[in-house]
């Protein structure tokens, strides 16, 4: 189980590396830029589409983010999905990621442990997702960049029917794509 | 009401008898018994005769029949080993054999080859303690691979002639299993006779598979897979293997259920707004309409017997509960669990009578019944963690998924509570059991 | 008034008069005093006796001299002493205009230091008074917010209790339905203990008039079918089923015959008839009581 769980760190960590080579574009006019350029003249209709594009805001990522972008799990407590507070920097840190580079593509996924049946436990992991989500779009994650998916109980990180498998297993997992 | 009615007529009986008693006091001896036993009924299941080439038959009928009937509680047959004698024939039967081995029944039958790969079966049932035939069959004629089907239905017929409930032996069960040590078919839709023999996977996929759901009529069955990273709903031919998505909508696609004429699905969906809802999908015009508009889980809906109404859960009063709405939009839910943790995931018999829920309190799920007029709840189950409830087609028997050493396996109680089996199935971890209706005639 | 005035008039004159006379004295005088003066030294009034007079005139002269040091000295020293005064004077009275002057510097910070300080506290009290208010402001604010807050969670409560109520009145109701059908059945079962009680009675009746003994046969027929009637699953729990018994004296059944039963599902019929059957023998009569051959056995589940 720890084991699984480091490696599972592990994979995030080598996912989000990964993430930062291959797809932050240079900082000169890129995807943001030309998206812009795109979105403004089609809400002015060329009216003032002569000049460079506005400029958009930029959030880069903050000293530090490092190590809380490794961290790719939010757990919640039994029946709820509200998010506790020592997950907001986490979650923040992982906002400023995606605001950094417009190609972050984030997977939300929801998790319940086994007690509860098992539709219900699906409505319950949409709910955790969905308050995940709710939380990135707060800070500035555009809606298209985010999607969400409950499993419910069917794909528990561990196996034991006690409570530290109960509570590894209510989870949302961001997976980057 | 029911109960006030019976306990009148009970009364008014009652005086009757206490009148006979009056008017011929002196006339005769009157008995009265007012209590039984609750036994297995001693039964002598002889191997069948074998008619056909060689001495050896392609299948042995009685031993299916026997192990049927001892399954379902109300049988306990004898060991062929300790019979005296072993008839195949009528002629040859002496009922003071089974007398003096205190067996109440006696069946005794033939299998025939009639033709290459065309056998028919033929038996009869007798009572012993009055020296009857109590009824007997001919089967219609059956390939090999047919045998076993066909010797379910033999079980089936004396089951239903001694106890008055028809035998769901020929019948099937749909469920999901997970073997983690497979992880590019880990999990599978697994369709078996309802002995948990015959598995054959109808499905399988890295990803989650749930809620199968079998067609009114056997044909179909509908389930939900996670393949591609989406849940979706899909209506799968049960012979041919061929199937239809009939809902990938944004978001959850879950907990689909045939309506009792199999023309509609109800199932829930969350959409782009999150919350899941129940809605209903005419699967001749796709046409979707919904049914409940809560800000709160509302899923697991399942049909009433006509058609009418949906129950389903609910956790609009804070814990989940079963509720009951007319399954038509802007109609108004009823909640009509209210006892225990929670209630959740109702089936319903095939009377309409009664609702299969799973049942927490003190910290366990349980198999629970639930009358949904009077609220009346009665725990059937005896596991820790027990789900997914399930009828069988006769309305006795409820299969459900409890746990063995952390492993999922599958059980079956009777909604008397009388009877408690475990059903045989293939490995890894087994749930979300359905019992499928009677076979086609 | 007119008398000082004179009175002033008459000083004026006299004052001019005695300084005109001051002023004739000191012109006539002068010369006398001149005259008088060369002489003055050289008449001493001295006794007479012979002296040396040059001697005399030295010792004069050294007189005179010492006289004459002892003049200026003395004068020197009044001088210097005046001097000194006048220096010491000058010295108070620059003292003096420095002391007064400190006063009046010290005066004027006094009086600054209280001016600022006036225009401190003026300026704190201002600030003060600032805060006061907004602090006033803010707690009013709060006060208005917590009053909201309040009424939403009155509201919440309000409309918590009522959906509470209306359960606990839902529950009450289903209490109050269970226990009224609770109820009935137990007044329905008393009716009916009534009625097996006189059942009974009217057995223990009949038992009497038959020493007893009749109603111990039929018991014991009851017991041991009892043990043999495999109730099958769907047994309706009002059953009743009347069997007419036919039997030999040994107690073997011959014959078993439904008279009535309010069922006719025959694995019900069955399983009473058999129940019959698979106790033959049925227990014998107790001697004494005659034999009889046919008997009524009736089934009817308590339960």
């Amino acid at each position: 189980m720890n084991v699984r769980k480091l490696l599972m760190v592990a994979a995030a960590g080598l996912a989000i590396a990964g993430c930062g080579r291959d797809t932050v574009p240079p900082p000169s006019a890129g995807d943001g830029f030309a998206s812009a350029d795109a979105r403004g003249g089609a809400e002015t209709g060329g009216v003032n589409g002569s000049g460079g594009g506005e400029f958009l805001p930029f959030a880069g990522a903050l000293p530090g983010d490092r190590e809380l972008l490794e961290d790719l799990v939010i757990y919640f407590e039994f029946d709820s999905s509200e998010i506790r507070s020592d997950f907001n920097a986490m979650l923040a840190a992982h906002a400023r990621y995606m605001a950094s580079d417009p190609n972050i593509m984030v997977r939300l996924e929801g998790h319940a442990d086994e007690r509860g049946s098992r539709e219900y436990n699906i409505g319950l992991g949409e709910r955790r997702a969905q308050a995940v989500r709710q939380i990135l779009l707060l800070q500035g994650v555009p809606a298209a960049r985010l999607s969400t998916i409950s499993y419910g109980e069917e794909r528990p990180a561990a196996f034991g029917s006690d409570d530290q498998s109960y509570s590894l297993n209510r989870r949302v997992e961001l997976v980057y794509r | 009401m029911l109960a006030r009615e019976g306990f009148r007529s009970r009364w008014i009986g009652a005086l009757v008898v206490s009148m006979i008693i009056a008017a011929q006091a002196s006339a005769q001896l009157e008995v009265t018994v007012t209590s039984g036993v609750q036994r297995p009924i001693p039964a002598a299941i002889v191997p069948f005769g074998w008619q056909g080439p060689g001495s050896e038959a392609p299948f042995d009928v009685a031993a299916l029949v026997e192990q049927d009937l001892g399954n379902s509680g109300y049988f306990d047959p004898m060991d062929r080993r300790d019979m005296v004698s072993r008839p195949t024939q009528a002629t040859q039967l002496n009922f003071q054999d089974w007398r003096i081995v205190d067996v109440d029944i006696v069946v005794i039958g033939e299998l025939i080859q009639e033709g290459p790969d065309r056998f028919t079966i033929v038996f009869q049932l007798f009572d012993v303690t009055r020296g009857a035939l109590l009824t007997g069959f001919r089967s219609p004629p059956a390939t090999a691979v047919e045998l076993r089907s066909m010797s379910h239905r033999v079980a089936d017929l004396i089951y239903e002639e001694m106890t008055g409930i028809r035998g769901v032996f020929d019948t099937r069960i749909a469920y999901i299993t997970e073997q983690r040590t497979n992880p590019e078919e880990r999990y599978s839709l697994i369709i078996a006779d309802s002995d948990g023999e015959n598995a054959r996977a109808m499905v399988r996929s890295p990803l989650p598979l749930m809620s199968p759901a079998w067609s009114p009529d056997g044909r179909q069955i509908a389930y939900v897979s996670f393949e591609g990273q989406q849940s979706a709903i899909y209506v799968q031919t049960v012979r041919t293997g061929t199937r239809q998505r009939v809902s990938m909508r944004a978001g959850v696609n879950q907990a689909p259920v045939f309506s009792p004429d199999g023309r509609q699905l109800a199932l829930t969906l969350s959409l782009t707004d999150g919350n899941l809802d129940v809605y209903t999908l005419d699967l001749s015009n796709q046409v979707l309409r919904r049914i409940t508009t809560s800000s709160a889980i509302d899923t697991e809906p399942v049909w009433s017997a006509d058609g009418q109404y949906l129950y389903f859960t609910s956790d609009r009063a804070g814990s989940a509960q079963i509720y009951r709405v007319r399954a038509e939009p802007g109609e108004r839910a009823e909640r009509i669990s209210f006892e225990g943790t929670y209630n959740t995931r109702a089936r319903v018999s095939p009377d309409g009578e009664r609702l299969a829920v799973v049942h927490r309190s003190e910290g366990v799920d349980r198999i629970a019944v639930l009358d949904p007029e009077t609220g009346f709840l009665n725990v059937l189950s005896r596991g820790q963690l027990d789900e997914s409830p399930s009828f069988a087609p006769n309305g006795a028997l409820i299969i459900y998924a409890t746990r063995d050493r952390d492993q999922g396996v599958l059980a079956a109680v009777s909604t008397d509570g009388r009877v408690h089996q475990r059903i045989a199935s293939v490995g890894g971890d087994v749930r979300e059991p359905v019992w499928g209706p009677f076979a086609l005639p | 008034m007119a008398s000082r005035r004179a009175q002033r008039q008459y000083a004026f004159v006299l004052s001019v008069l005695v300084h005109a006379a001051i002023v004739v004295a000191l012109t006539f005088s002068i010369p006398l005093s001149r005259n008088q003066a060369p002489a003055g030294p050289n008449v001493v009034p001295i006794d007479t006796y012979m002296i040396d007079t040059a001697a005399l005139e030295a010792e004069m002269a050294r007189m005179e001299a010492a006289e004459e040091a002892e003049r200026v000295r003395q004068e020197q020293e009044a001088e210097q002493r005046e001097l000194e005064r006048i220096e010491r004077e000058r010295e108070a009275v620059e003292r003096e205009a420095a002391e007064q002057e400190a006063e009046r510097e010290r005066v004027r910070l006094e009086q600054e230091a209280e001016a600022e300080t006036l225009r401190l506290a003026e300026r704190e009290r201002e600030r003060e008074e600032a805060e006061r208010r907004a602090e006033e402001e803010r707690l009013e604010r709060e006060r208005q917010e917590e009053i909201a807050r309040q009424e939403e969670l009155e509201r919440q409560r309000q409309e918590e209790e009522r959906r509470r109520q209306e359960e606990l009145a839902r529950q009450r109701e289903e209490e109050e339905r269970r226990r009224r059908e609770a109820e009935e059945a137990a007044r329905l079962a008393a009716i009916e203990a009534d009625i097996q009680r006189s059942i009974a009675a009217e057995r223990e009746a009949q038992a009497a008039q038959d020493s007893g003994l009749r109603a111990q046969w039929a018991l014991a027929i009851g017991r041991k079918v009892e043990q043999y009637w495999n109730r099958p699953p769907n047994v309706d729990p009002n059953l009743e089923c009347v069997l007419i018994v036919a039997q030999l004296p040994d107690g073997s059944v011959t014959q078993v015959s439904v008279e009535r039963c309010t069922t006719n599902d025959q694995t019900i019929i069955r399983s009473v008839e058999n129940a019959v059957l698979n106790a033959s023998p049925l227990p014998q009569r107790p001697s004494g009581v005659p034999f009889e051959r046919q008997i009524r056995i009736t089934f009817t589940p308590a339960d």
